[in-house]
């Protein structure tokens, strides 16, 4: 049993990070919703071997712990506000140049940008994007409908194309490669 | 398909999700946009914005090492704590009891803290004695009752412990100067303590008692 958690701890950790990172937008509370998550999951080892569908399960375990520290840190009120990329930085920042960036520069462009999106769509575009999860998972995942989790998605992402807009990370193109 | 029915398909459309679209619904899409300078655009820019999203790299992380427990945490037995708590309570009032039957029996009462009061106040001391006599024995005898009793309260811990922490540490420090025939301490706390509260008190003996032998485990 032990050596089976270590396993799933090894192979699971960096993604379940990762998604609890992208809703977060930060490390330090990445690193405890998915502390929290493994936590959970080692109490309940006996139901692992009655889950029918293992990623939705650690998912929906980890989407619980970050949930639960976007509460605490709302309750808290002492969220610290993600430092954006200086807009100056930003301007008339052409799409190659992203490629350039610093790694550090892009999360911070990134958390600068999902920053603005509510916390209910960037669940879900997380997921859809980062993680590829079908709208029927996300869902089961965070006990919504498919189609409100489709709506949510649709939502999101309109936002992050005006944000990219305002941006000047986008631009208008003529022709297209249909 | 209208421009508003193309524009709330696109985002699902230019981010790759075809999928999540009908065959017939994809077609009409491509159509339209043959002819729709304004909705080629809006699905330039959904595209663009897909790129610039999947650039968002993941973060190094590796995973910090864990100390895992020999026993997962829910697999703390209630049933074994219960039974060694049982049997330090079943100790405690054995001693205690013996303790005080003898000394009481044989009218061997005597307190060296405080010197026995003679006259008036001998007769309310003998009384007083009775009265912690009845409540020892009555503690004795209501055993069973309390184990029951001690079963619900620890599932049910309340704002009481504090308090109750500070009782049950005086009565060890008690049941240490039993052990030197320093009888006195005892009784008076136990008129001290109301009624009310005996056996919350003897419920918190074994809580500590079992805090304290899971502490050294």
């Amino acid at each position: 049993m032990k050596e089976e958690f270590e396993t799933l701890y090894e192979q699971w950790y960096s993604r379940l990070f990762q998604l609890a990172y992208r809703i977060l937008l930060n490390e330090e509370l990445a690193q405890e919703a998915t502390q929290r998550a493994f936590i959970n999951i080692y109490r309940r080892q006996e139901q692992l071997s009655q889950v029918k569908n293992f990623r939705q399960w650690l998912y929906r375990i980890v989407l619980n712990c970050t949930m639960d520290i976007l509460r605490e840190q709302k309750r808290r009120r002492n969220h610290h506000p993600i430092q954006n990329v200086s807009e100056k930085q930003l301007a008339h920042q052409p799409d190659g140049m992203l490629k350039q960036m610093q790694r550090k520069e892009l999360q911070k462009l990134f958390q600068g940008i999902f920053q603005q999106i509510p916390t209910e769509q960037r669940m879900v575009v997380v997921l859809k994007i980062y993680h590829n999860v079908t709208f029927e998972e996300i869902g089961k995942m965070l006990q919504i409908s498919s189609n409100t989790a489709k709506s949510r998605f649709y939502r999101g992402i309109a936002l992050i194309r005006q944000i990219l807009e305002e941006k000047n990370l986008i631009e208008e193109v003529k022709t297209h490669d249909l | 398909m209208t421009c508003d029915e193309v524009q709330k398909k696109l985002p699902f459309f230019a981010v790759g999700l075809i999928g999540e679209l009908n065959e017939e619904e994809v077609e009409l899409i491509r159509q339209h946009m043959k002819t729709c300078a304004v909705c080629q655009n809006e699905y330039n820019l959904y595209k663009q914005s897909m790129e610039i999203l999947r650039q968002w790299p993941d973060v190094d992380v590796k995973p910090p090492k864990v100390l895992i427990p020999s026993k997962p945490v829910s697999s703390i037995s209630w049933k074994k704590i219960w039974k060694t708590s049982e049997k330090v309570l079943d100790m405690v009032l054995r001693i205690a009891a013996v303790l005080f039957l003898i000394a009481f029996g044989t009218g061997k009462i005597h307190f060296s803290a405080t010197p026995q009061p003679s006259g008036d106040s001998s007769l309310a001391w003998q009384k007083e004695i009775m009265r912690n006599r009845q409540l020892l024995l009555q503690l004795i005898e209501n055993q069973k009752q309390f184990q029951q009793g001690w079963q619900t309260w620890i599932l049910q811990q309340n704002t009481k412990q504090k308090l109750m922490f500070e009782q049950v540490h005086q009565l060890q420090i008690v049941m240490q100067q039993q052990q030197q025939q320093e009888f006195q301490t005892l009784l008076q706390l136990l008129e001290n303590i109301h009624a009310e509260n005996r056996y919350t008190t003897l419920q918190t003996i074994q809580w500590v008692q079992t805090a304290l032998e899971e502490k050294q485990r």
